[in-house]
């Protein structure tokens, strides 16, 4: 809940924007803008205070712990960050009809088998057309994800006498292995589709007093396990008991669900990948990451003076939000590319701020006032801003969509960074220079500007008269070019309509 | 602060420095291309690539509690030595070329993952039938033995371990080195006769019980002897761990994926083309697109040169370059945009649109890779090996980034203003052929009706 209200607050800074903006159109009024400035700039400080508790410090209320957003609890990790053990998988028979659509069919039973032995972490993926890759984080041992996955069986109950097979792996949704204490140790229990169960029950019906034996085949070659007399008819589920230990019956159970699989599956590789090096990474990489944000900060402050202050405090906003994004968005996994994405993000927002602070210092130089620049050098950065990010979100989706792995985490990672970036640059920092800005918006030094040579005499509040009357020129051009546009389209309308009263008449 | 702004007074002349600006590239280039065909010949590939793309084998030297921080160094050092001594039974080392190790685990299950490369011209057969069983029997050799020294002067020999040796342990090794003798003197190289009773000149010697002194009547002390006598006296060390043949490490960055990369990366490049095409000129695009080839080619350079390893996480930094070359193209193409627009377009030559450009954009430019240097730089200096690994080629690809948008794209885009007629004419004369002008051209028009 906590997060939300960091985002109402970025929504009421949105709201300030435009007041603020009609403010400083009027020149007039300069104590009362001066004082409501004020409480605005509070109030956005508070906003990234908050922001910055929430982004960073665990909190405890009551029974329940709150994690912040950059935290590993809440921005989920990838296998190279946090550790695990990941292994990649073949099939065997890709010369079956359908073999994508069963790919796909194994890839999510594959899934859902993690998920039911307890790894709800698990993720598998297709890799090319014919392998499956599982990554499994905060496990230790490959065996204990192989042993899982174990090679697939076969499983098959025959009538002895017919030799007629009545049950195949097909049939069977779920293997598990218990204790029964009616069997007197361990069994798997089979559950079966409703296909199957009628199956079952017809078979074990018209075939009273015969043996049903129950065969596993596992790599071509098939075992009986055992003969059972069948007594009654059974209607629901089957159980396969026999001299089954725990660790046997639970291999067993593995097996038959790995012989549900629509494809077969060979173990390429696998591999444990360190924990301790991700969190050792995770760790540097956060104080790097931070040293580094500070280092910028100070850099931005000394070279563009009070707008420099208002961009980092924006970018600080920034960074907030980027976090929150990404510990909210479910399909965000940070893996080392991923934290590539994330500098260059920032990379770009600082830049964002950058190419609107040289426009405004270039239009101060050329002679408009404080005021006026700001408003012009916003503008004209916009175009630059726009290209540059749009371009950059183009590749981000088409990265995103082709791009397999790592390079996808990196292009949402950057997709999501570029706009949050957007927003911080063309919303918050538009808002939070013209605070900056009518705090003192006579004083030239406060905001590293300097005039050219040509306008050195004039003050910083008021905008040279040559340059007032090429702007006004200006205007009155796109005014006058706006009107004829409309002009042209009312005379299209009309001779359209005239046209079509024509065409009616004749 | 205030050269830069006295530079800005003046007159840029970069665009017309062609010679200058493209030697540098293709010296680094022909640099790179020269060492890589040296390589090729000398070690045997021409780029240093990981097992991420051509593949190998691991193994895990599990040594539980007895590995710490403080000497997992001196363990990784053991572990190269051991891999450089394995050798075939021909007698010629295979010399097995390591990619790299990691500390696996937390206190019993502490283990060095080893990761290896695939010996040169062995089959992978061979690798898993004979190679690799050498490498896991030369690891427990060499890591998981209490290897002796072994002293020999005046006659005794002293042989002296790490840790004091227990009471059943002495006898196992008085038993071993008496054993031992026995096979070295049907050899007849050691001579070694032991003073009075055998197993009496056998003590153990006063340094706190690590020591295994022997006092003889005769011992040659040869090399071959003390050899002998070092690998003779070794204690399997049971408690200290085990080695775990791992698995065959694939090459995660597959040819397949690779391709796919590859796939992806073109048809991003063909939109962006597309879009800059449209808000701006077609030679634009191309001019961007010369840039980031540029750009990647001087990092894959930089990466051959200095024969850094090329991991997967080297494509996520050409990505991010990739990334950052266009954005940076495309802030000066904005300005070129603007100036063409200007009423001067017409009265100024291509190079001087080109130049102008620079010169507005430069400090953004400077500014921009200052601040994105200082992040990268500080990933890298404080940063574990795997991101340091990230960060060199992005500081290399930064760099060349800041280059190519200042120097090599608007360069290109100069001369393609210089290529065919119509842009000729767009110079030099008074623009009036509106088709050859494109949208921009248009608007301007409609302005100034």
């Amino acid at each position: 809940m906590d997060e939300t209200t960091s985002l109402t607050d970025v929504k009421s800074e949105k709201s300030d924007t435009h007041t603020e903006r009609k403010a400083a159109d009027a020149p007039t009024h300069k104590a009362v803008k001066k004082k409501s400035t004020i409480t605005k700039l509070v109030l956005i400080g508070v906003a990234l205070v908050l922001g910055l508790i929430l982004t960073f410090c665990p909190m405890r209320f009551g029974f329940t712990l709150y994690y912040p957003f950059c935290s590993s609890e809440s921005i989920s990790l990838g296998l190279d960050l946090k550790g695990g053990v990941y292994a990649v998988y073949q099939a065997t028979n890709d010369d079956t009809d359908n073999f994508d659509s069963k790919m796909e069919g194994t890839r999510s039973s594959l899934e859902s088998l993690l998920v039911s032995k307890g790894y709800p972490e698990a993720t598998v993926v297709r890799e090319g057309s014919d392998r499956i890759r599982v990554e499994v984080p905060d496990v230790e041992d490959t065996s204990d994800i192989l042993g899982i996955i174990g090679e697939p069986a076969e499983i098959s109950f025959v009538l002895d006498k017919t030799d007629e097979t009545v049950l195949t792996g097909e049939d069977v949704v779920n293997a598990q292995a218990y204790y029964s204490a009616n069997d007197g140790g361990y069994v798997v229990s089979l559950e079966l589709t409703q296909d199957g169960q009628d199956k079952f029950y017809e078979a074990t019906s018209n075939h009273i007093n015969e043996t049903m034996s129950i065969i596993v085949t596992i790599g071509g070659e098939s075992t009986t396990i055992s003969s059972p007399t069948i007594n009654s008819a059974i209607s629901g589920n089957a159980v396969i008991s026999g001299n089954f230990t725990a660790e046997s019956s639970e291999k067993l159970a593995n097996q038959i669900m790995s012989g549900t699989f629509d494809v077969a599956l060979e173990l390429k590789e696998s591999e444990t990948i360190s924990p301790t090096l991700g969190k050792n990474a995770l760790k540097y990489g956060l104080i790097a990451g931070i040293i580094g944000f500070i280092l910028v900060i100070a850099f931005m402050c000394i070279i563009y003076r009070m707008l420099g202050l208002a961009s980092s405090l924006s970018l600080i906003l920034f960074v907030i939000i980027y976090l929150f994004f990404l510990a909210a968005l479910p399909w965000v996994q940070l893996t080392l590319p991923g934290i590539a994405g994330i500098l260059l993000s920032i990379g770009m927002a600082v830049d964002a701020n950058i190419i609107i602070f040289e426009r405004i210092k270039d239009e101060y130089r050329n002679g408009k006032s404080i005021m006026a620049s700001y408003h012009a050098g916003f503008k004209k950065a916009l175009f630059a801003i726009l290209d540059s990010n749009v371009t950059t979100v183009i590749a981000c989706v088409l990265l995103m969509i082709l791009g397999t792995g790592s390079i996808s985490g990196f292009a949402l990672t950057l997709l999501v960074g570029v706009l949050v970036s957007l927003f911080s640059a063309l919303i918050i920092s538009r808002a939070l220079v013209g605070y900056f800005i009518n705090l003192n918006s006579y004083n030239e030094k406060l905001y590293g500007l300097k005039r050219g040579k040509q306008f050195e005499d004039v003050r910083a509040d008021s905008t040279a008269q040559n340059v007032l009357e090429e702007m006004q020129r200006e205007a009155e051009k796109k005014q006058q070019a706006k009107a004829e546009k409309q002009n042209e389209k009312a005379r299209e309308k009309e001779a359209i309509r005239a046209k079509k009263k024509g065409g009616e008449t004749a | 602060m205030k050269k830069i702004s006295n530079l800005l007074d003046r007159e840029f002349h970069i665009v017309e420095k062609r010679k200058i600006i493209f030697t540098i590239p293709l010296a680094i280039i022909f640099i790179a291309a020269v060492l890589m065909i040296i390589f090729n010949f000398t070690i045997g590939s021409p780029l240093n690539l990981g097992t991420d793309f051509t593949g190998g084998y691991s193994i895990d030297v599990k040594l539980g509690s007895k590995l710490t921080s403080d000497n997992y160094d001196s363990y990784c050092e053991q572990i190269e030595n051991a891999l450089s001594t394995v050798t075939a039974e021909s007698g010629e080392t295979y010399s097995i070329r390591i990619d790299n190790m990691q500390l696996q685990g937390s206190d019993d299950s502490s283990a060095i993952h080893v990761k290896y490369f695939a010996v040169k011209g062995a089959s992978e057969s061979e690798m898993i039938d004979t190679i690799n069983p050498a490498v896991k029997s030369a690891l427990e050799n060499r890591i998981l033995m209490i290897i002796p020294a072994v002293e020999i002067v005046d006659n005794v020999i002293k042989i002296t371990y790490n840790d004091v040796l227990s009471e059943p342990t002495f006898a196992d090794q008085k038993q071993a080195f008496i054993d031992l003798v026995d096979a070295l003197n049907k050899d007849h190289s050691a001579g070694i006769t032991f003073d009075g009773w055998a197993t009496d000149a056998i003590t153990l010697g006063a340094d706190n019980g690590k020591q295994i002194i022997v006092n003889c009547k005769t011992v040659n002390a040869t090399e071959e002897v003390t050899n002998a006598l070092v690998s003779g006296m070794k204690i399997d060390d049971v408690y200290s761990g085990s080695v775990t043949q791992g698995d065959l490490v694939g090459a995660t960055v597959s040819k397949e994926l690779l391709f796919n990369a590859v796939l992806a990366v073109s048809l991003a490049l063909i939109f962006m083309l597309c879009y800059i095409g449209l808000r701006f000129q077609l030679s634009s695009g191309i001019a961007c697109i010369i840039a980031l080839f540029h750009d990647v080619i001087v990092m894959i350079s930089f990466m051959a040169i200095c024969r850094i390893e090329i991991n997967s996480t080297f494509i996520a930094a050409l990505i991010t370059i990739l990334g950052y070359s266009i954005n940076n193209s495309i802030i000066l193409f904005d300005r070129v945009r603007e100036n063409m627009r200007s009423a001067y377009a017409s009265k100024m030559s291509p190079e001087q649109v080109a130049n102008k450009s620079i010169k507005e954009t430069l400090l953004r430019s400077i500014n921009t890779t200052v601040t994105t240097l200082i992040m990268i730089s500080m990933v890298a200096i404080l940063g574990v090996s795997d991101i340091k690994i990230f960060a060199f080629p992005i500081i290399i690809g930064l760099i060349a980034g800041t280059f190519s948008s200042i120097c090599i794209a608007p360069s290109f885009w100069a001369l393609f203003q210089r290529v065919g007629k119509k842009n000729k004419e767009r110079f030099d004369t008074k623009p009036k052929d509106k088709k050859s002008l494109g949208k921009k051209e248009t608007v301007r028009a409609e302005t100034k009706v």
